[in-house]
């Protein structure tokens, strides 16, 4: 029941965002909106903590494995990924090791 | 070892084995894939959990995503370019630190191919969920709130899904950068992509 209750909340603001992207001609996608909705649900405590926590822990444990197959959907790819392979490798690595250094370094900046 | 990575290989490798095709396998998968976006919806749970110890850091947190996520639009974009690449990869790489779901989005504004946008997002969240944290850890950054937010910012679900085996302060870092920079990014990359 606990489960139940839950799963309808979840869905409930995945539909809200959903329609409101959809009326508003947002680039947003819904989920997004629906994940900010439901976190100022639960600060005004209109929805409770309790009332989420079993199902949303059900997803949230199992979040790795959904994203396996879609993994795999770079297989579809492999020729032309591997054609510029070792670019493509590199530009990957040093991207994101500048934006992840900068979010860090301007991070522990602002906040000594 | 980074489980998710060892079942992607070892569905790969039976795949390969079986001589099946990857559409098949991607079709009858569809039903898992849906489940993303109501996990996406469930993220609030960890954030509402840690917003009260990340609340007086807002002001950093916002800012120190948003510069992270800039330089990697803006070095993707230039570098990619720089390196002669054709236009589709070049419009892959500004999406890819971005939520799958809002990379698709932000693909067709941009004109961009789907599929390779997700490749190229699958790229990055994996390679920072498996690389991340070391190469943090060897720069003496162990921080838990710190390390989430940079992973969250570059590897998105991915680098959360990662970060949650570590601690639900660094899961909540993660999630709040990646929720941050994929609609900071939403917003400012048609308008940024034009004029770059």
């Amino acid at each position: 029941m606990d489960i139940l209750r839950g799963l309808t909340i979840i869905f409930l603001f995945w539909a809200m965002g959903e329609t409101t992207t959809q009326l508003a001609r947002l680039p947003i996608p819904g989920a997004v909106l629906g994940m900010l909705g439901l976190w100022v649900a639960l600060q005004f405590k209109w929805v409770s903590y309790a009332s989420v926590q079993l199902s949303a822990k059900g997803f949230l444990g199992l979040m790795g494995v959904f994203f396996v197959p879609p993994s795999l959907g770079i297989l579809l790819h492999a020729e032309r990924l591997l054609h510029y392979g070792w670019k493509l490798a590199l530009l990957v690595v040093i991207t994101s090791v500048l934006s992840g250094l900068t979010t860090a370094l301007v991070y522990k900046l602002l906040n000594r | 070892m980074n489980p998710v990575l060892i079942a992607i290989v070892l569905i790969g490798v039976v795949i390969w084995v079986a001589g099946g095709k990857v559409e098949d396998y991607l079709k009858s998968t569809e039903a898992l894939v849906f489940m993303l976006s109501p996990t996406v919806i469930c993220l609030a749970l960890i954030l509402y959990e840690q917003t009260a110890a990340l609340k007086r850091q807002a002001f950093a947190i916002i800012t120190a995503v948003s510069c992270g996520g800039l330089v990697n639009v803006i070095a993707g974009v230039c570098l990619t370019r720089w390196l002669g690449l054709p236009e589709p990869f070049v419009q892959a790489m500004s999406t890819k630190a971005v939520t799958t779901p809002i990379a698709l989005e932000l693909s067709k504004s941009l004109g961009g191919e789907a599929s390779l946008t997700v490749a190229f997002v699958l790229l990055s969240g994996i390679m920072g969920a498996v690389w991340g944290l070391p190469f943090l850890r060897r720069l003496g950054i162990t921080d838990p709130v710190t390390s989430g937010l940079a992973i969250g910012t570059v590897s998105h679900g991915i680098g959360t899904a990662r970060a949650q085996q570590e601690s639900d302060l660094m899961a909540a870092a993660a999630a709040l950068a990646m929720a941050l920079n994929g609609m900071l990014t939403a917003f400012y990359l048609p308008y940024l992509y034009v004029w770059l």
